[in-house]
């Protein structure tokens, strides 16, 4: 296809997606607000609009409308920057995840996917590691005690954790023999799933991906705001709102993640005539990543949170090691195999 | 054409982000700098065909040894660098001396 064609395509899935996720990030808010209400054996909100689902369009207008307070005694230019670092960094991922299977619209076809990069992974990885310089400038940029420790404390924690989320994925990548998302969800076909070959990297990659985006039992950084306070203490309306947009976007790219790489992606029963074939296998994904989000939320409002010095020991002493063993298993078996 | 458009692009950005890192006082605008020569590395690496070295330059320079470059900085409460007579002296007479040394060198 000619080049125009291709970068007109491009920029209609950038926006599609882009649209798709930052709805999604925003209704993940009330599934949040919803589980943890009937958790709590409450409703959650309920008025604005049926069950509630008109509430983020009102918590959007409500952002958007706050005193944005400039405090005087901050770094003016990282204190700007560092959400705006956080929200790019968590929204960018989302362009290398595959959505479904080739469609064809009319003369013109394409993959269910913003980019098919042959190193697709490791983007992933790159990106996420970049997302915690938005908690640290944030944290460092307030020049105040609470939030520099707070800061501190979640790069800290994020990249402790990012080992063992980079080597969890290595067992993946051992059976499947390719980084690109694609081929990963490809190798999964006739219920080969990755959950059944790699239970332990499975639950490494969960509880990693978990303290990668604060989330409980890992999310002293966030609770600190209860506690004491945290990296986003400065932090009012907008600016807030990013920080609060970021860690939900993030929540979505590890539940795609997931389910890419160990619940076979878009893989489920299809058939019937050709629109059908195109998107059932988008349903099947958004299912399975629904399944995820509220996994999440299940989680967060059952479990307690875990103490600073429990949390680094357990990511460093514990998932480290279990994902190392994790791999030297798998390369053996992989190699007795071949 | 395009592939000499970016390499300068990349280039630029590297040469500018480089002597800012010395040019500044704050060491946390000088770890920001020396971030963004990482970055433009990794397009290099990119224009060269290398996109495995890229995404690791990115996944371990920029996300990991850069990050705990920025969290020593800030938890040893680095502050601005003081500018006395004899640093910009120094100055004065260092940067010409290193320039004209790289272009005999060059």
């Amino acid at each position: 296809m000619s080049i125009t064609t291709f970068v007109i395509i491009s920029i209609i899935k950038s926006i599609a997606v882009l649209g798709v996720l930052l709805t999604a990030v925003a209704y993940s808010v009330w599934l949040e607000r919803k589980v943890s209400a009937h958790i709590q054996n409450r409703w959650g909100p309920t008025r604005v609009g049926p069950f509630g689902l008109l509430q983020p369009l009102a918590d959007g207008a409500k952002f958007i409308f706050k005193e944005d307070l400039t405090q005087p005694h901050v770094y003016k230019p990282l204190y700007i920057a560092a959400p705006i670092i956080s929200l790019v960094f968590a929204i960018t991922s989302i362009s290398v995840i595959p959505f479904g299977n080739w469609v064809d619209v009319g003369p013109w076809g394409t993959y269910l996917q913003i980019t098919d990069l042959n190193i697709g992974l490791l983007v992933v990885l790159g990106i996420t590691s970049m997302g915690v310089y938005g908690v640290a400038l944030a944290g460092w940029s307030s020049n105040n005690k609470y939030s520099l420790l707070g800061g501190l404390r979640a790069s800290a924690q994020m990249i402790s954790y990012e080992v063992s989320l980079g080597l969890s994925l290595v067992g993946v990548l051992i059976v499947t023999g390719s980084l690109s998302l694609r081929d990963i969800v490809d190798a999964q076909r006739h219920m080969h799933w990755n959950i059944f070959i790699q239970p332990v990297a499975f639950f490494i990659y969960l509880i990693s991906a978990y303290a990668e985006t604060n989330r409980t039992p890992f999310d002293l950084p966030e609770a600190e705001s209860e506690l004491v306070a945290g990296y986003h203490t400065e932090y009012s309306a907008m600016k807030f709102a990013m920080f609060f947009m970021a860690e939900y976007a993030n929540m979505v790219t590890v539940a795609c993640l997931a389910t890419l790489l160990f619940f076979g992606g878009w893989l489920g029963p299809v058939g019937g005539p050709q629109i059908l074939q195109m998107i059932l296998p988008v349903l099947w994904f958004c299912l399975k990543v629904f399944f995820f989000m509220f996994l999440y939320v299940w989680v967060r409002w059952t479990l307690p949170r875990f103490r600073y010095d429990q949390l680094m020991a357990f990511g460093w002493k514990v998932l480290l090691p279990l994902a190392v063993a994790n791999i030297v298993v798998t390369a053996l078996i992989v190699a007795w195999r071949a | 054409m395009l592939h000499l458009i970016l390499f300068l692009f990349f280039g630029t950005i590297c040469v500018a982000g480089a002597i800012n890192l010395l040019a500044q006082s704050h060491p946390i605008n000088s770890a920001l700098s020396l971030i963004a020569v990482m970055a433009s590395l990794a397009g290099e690496y990119l224009l060269l065909g290398a996109e495995f070295v890229a995404a690791v330059q990115v996944i371990v320079y920029a996300g990991a040894i850069m990050v705990l470059f920025v969290i020593t900085i800030m938890l040893l409460n680095a502050g601005k660098e003081e500018r006395t007579k004899g640093s910009r002296i120094a100055i004065l007479i260092g940067v010409p001396g290193v320039v004209i040394g790289g272009v005999l060198v060059a």
